[in-house]
C-alpha cells in the first residue's frame, strides 16, 4: 500500500491519521470526510499530509524547547496571579456600579415618595411637580399650600390669613353650593366688626347646625337646610318623603308638611343654640319669643 | 518520555516548570503546529510556531483537557497567530519573495538535498491544486487533514458553527475533485470509466 493509495487516506481517517497513538476512535464527523471523498481526492489529500506533516529539523526543536524553557522559568505561577488580580478588580469594578446603580434606584424612589405625599422642599417640590405633571402625575403643588392663596379643588377660595387673619374668620357657615353637614357649614368662627363671636341666632340665620342642635333631625330638616342654601328657588308641591333618614325622631311639631322650606315661615324663630338635642320644636321656641331668637337678634343688629 | 504518566499530570508538571513534561508536551504538537502553518503558506512557519508555543506556555494555566483538547487547544493559539499574521500583512504589504529563490534556500538545515528537492517539488504540486480553495476552504482542509481535529474541532478554532465547517469542507471536496478530475461519490458508478482513464495519482507520486 503506497502513500497515495486511496486505501491510505480512508484507513488514516478511520483509525488515526498520527504516527503517534490515538487517545481516542475516530469520531462521526471525520468519518463524514471520508464519506464524500473519492479515491482520487482521497489520494491527494493523503499527499498533502504527507507533504507538511515532516519531521522537525533538530535545531528547530531544540531552538522552540529553549524558547519553551525559559517562558517557563521567568513566568511559571505568575499568570494564574495576575489572573485572580485582574478578576479581582474587575469583580470590584462591577459591584461599584452595582452599588451606585442601587443608590440611585433608592434616591428615586425615596424622591417620588416625598414628591407624591408632598414632603418636599417647597422649590424642589415645585420642580418635580411640573415634572410630574408632564408624565400625567398630579403631584402637590407648594404654591397652593401657602396660607392666603389656598384654594380649594373647585377653585373657591379657603378661609386663610389672607383673608381674615385667622383661619375660619371669613366662614359664613353656609356658602354657596357647599352641601349640608360639611366643614363650611360651621358657624362658630364668625364675628361681628367689634370682634365678639357672632353666634348663628344673633346673625339672624339659621344654619343645619343650628338646628340639628335645637331639634337633633326633624323630618324637615333636612328640606329646611336645602331651602337656605336657594333661597330663590321655587317651593316644590311635594318633596320625596325624607322620613326614612329620621324615621325614629321626633315628627314636626308645627305639622307642617316635610320638607317646607323654612323660609316660606317667616315666623318660625330660630332654635336656641344650646337646646339638647330631641328638645322642642322650633314653632315652641317662637312662641315664647325668648331673648336670643332670631327676630330679636335681627332688630338688635339693625339698630 | 513521560508517555506513561496521566496527561493531566503531565500538564500539572509543566506548569510546575518540569522540563520533561515541557518536552513531551512540545513532542505532541510540534510537529502538528508547524504542519499547519507550513500549509498555511506561512514564509517563517518555525518563527510563528515559536510565538504559539511561547503563547502555550503562558497560558497553561487556563487549560484543562485531555490530549486530544491539548492539540485543538494549541492548534486554535496557532490560527488565531496565524489570522493576526494575515491581518498584518494586509496593513503593510511586502513583495513576496519569488517562489526560485525560496526552492534554493534548503528548509532543513539536516536534510538531503535530493530529499528536500523531492519535498519540494511535491509542494509545488499539491500548491497548485490547492491554489483553488478558498481561503477559509483550505483552512479547514489543513486544519482536518494536517491538525487531525473533528468538524466540531475546527468549527471551535475557526470561531464558526459545525455546520457552517460542514459546507466548508464540501465545498472544498468537491473544488478538488473537479481540479483532479476524479469521480463524485453519488455517481462514482456512472463515472467509473472516467475515473479509471484519468490520472489517480499526482505526479509527485514517487510510486508513479
Amino acid at each position: 500500500m503506497t502513500p497515495h493509495d486511496p486505501r491510505t487516506l480512508t484507513s488514516t481517517m478511520d483509525t488515526t491519521p498520527r504516527s503517534e497513538p490515538m487517545a481516542t476512535p475516530p469520531t462521526a464527523s471525520a468519518r463524514s470526510l471520508v464519506s464524500e471523498i473519492d479515491p482520487t481526492t482521497a489520494a491527494f489529500l493523503a499527499t498533502v499530509r504527507d507533504t507538511y506533516r515532516t519531521p522537525l529539523p533538530s535545531d528547530v526543536t531544540s531552538s522552540h524547547l529553549r524558547m519553551i524553557l525559559a517562558e517557563a522559568a521567568v513566568s511559571p505561577a505568575q499568570p494564574a496571579l495576575r489572573d485572580w488580580a485582574r478578576r479581582a478588580r474587575r469583580i470590584a469594578a462591577v459591584g461599584a456600579v452595582k452599588i451606585a446603580l442601587t443608590a440611585t434606584a433608592a434616591a428615586a424612589a425615596a424622591g417620588t415618595g416625598l414628591a407624591a405625599t408632598g414632603s418636599l422642599p417647597d422649590a424642589a417640590q415645585t420642580v418635580v411637580a411640573g415634572i410630574a405633571e408632564q408624565v400625567g402625575l398630579t403631584f402637590p403643588v407648594p404654591a397652593a399650600d401657602t396660607p392666603g392663596d389656598r384654594t380649594d379643588a373647585e377653585g373657591d377660595p379657603q378661609p386663610g390669613i389672607g383673608e381674615g387673619g385667622l383661619p375660619g374668620l371669613l366662614d359664613s357657615g353656609a356658602d354657596e353650593g357647599d352641601l349640608p353637614g360639611e366643614a363650611g357649614d360651621a358657624p362658630a368662627f364668625e364675628r361681628d366688626a367689634d370682634g365678639r363671636p357672632i353666634t348663628p341666632a344673633q346673625d339672624g340665620r339659621e344654619t343645619a347646625e343650628d338646628r340639628r342642635n335645637a331639634g337633633n333631625a326633624s323630618g324637615t330638616e333636612r328640606g329646611e337646610d336645602r331651602a337656605d342654601e336657594r333661597p330663590a328657588a321655587p317651593a316644590p308641591a311635594s318633596r320625596p318623603d325624607t322620613a326614612g333618614d329620621t324615621s325614629g325622631d321626633a315628627p314636626a311639631a308645627d305639622g307642617s308638611a316635610e320638607g317646607t322650606p323654612a323660609d316660606e315661615q317667616p315666623e318660625a324663630p330660630a332654635p336656641e343654640p344650646a337646646a339638647p338635642a330631641g328638645g322642642a320644636a322650633p314653632d315652641e321656641a317662637g312662641d315664647d319669643d325668648a331673648p336670643g331668637t332670631a327676630g330679636e337678634q335681627r332688630d338688635a343688629t339693625d339698630d | 518520555m513521560l508517555s506513561d504518566i496521566p496527561f493531566d499530570q503531565i500538564v500539572a508538571r509543566a506548569r510546575a516548570g518540569d522540563a520533561a513534561a515541557w518536552a513531551d508536551l512540545y513532542d505532541e504538537v510540534g510537529g502538528l503546529v508547524v504542519g499547519y502553518l507550513r500549509s498555511q503558506r506561512l514564509p517563517d512557519p518555525e518563527d510563528v510556531a515559536g510565538e504559539v508555543f511561547l503563547q502555550m506556555v503562558r497560558d497553561i494555566h487556563r487549560f484543562d483537557g485531555d490530549r486530544e483538547k491539548f492539540r485543538s487547544w494549541v492548534l486554535s493559539i496557532a490560527h488565531n497567530r496565524l489570522v493576526d499574521d494575515r491581518r498584518r500583512a494586509r496593513r503593510r504589504p511586502s513583495t513576496p519573495v519569488p517562489p526560485d529563490d525560496l526552492r534554493s534556500t534548503p528548509a532543513t538545515s539536516d536534510a538531503l538535498p535530493e530529499h528536500e528537492l523531492l519535498r519540494q517539488l511535491a509542494t509545488d504540486e499539491v500548491e497548485v491544486r490547492l491554489a483553488r480553495l478558498t481561503e477559509e476552504q483550505r483552512t479547514v482542509v489543513m486544519l482536518r487533514v494536517v491538525g487531525d481535529l473533528s468538524l466540531k474541532e475546527c468549527a471551535e478554532v475557526m470561531g464558526k458553527r459545525v455546520g457552517a465547517i460542514k459546507g466548508l469542507q464540501h465545498r472544498a471536496v468537491e473544488t478538488l475533485r473537479r481540479e483532479l478530475g476524479g469521480e463524485s461519490p453519488v455517481h462514482g458508478a456512472e463515472n467509473a470509466r472516467d475515473v479509471r482513464s484519468t490520472p489517480t495519482r499526482p505526479s509527485s507520486d514517487p510510486s508513479a
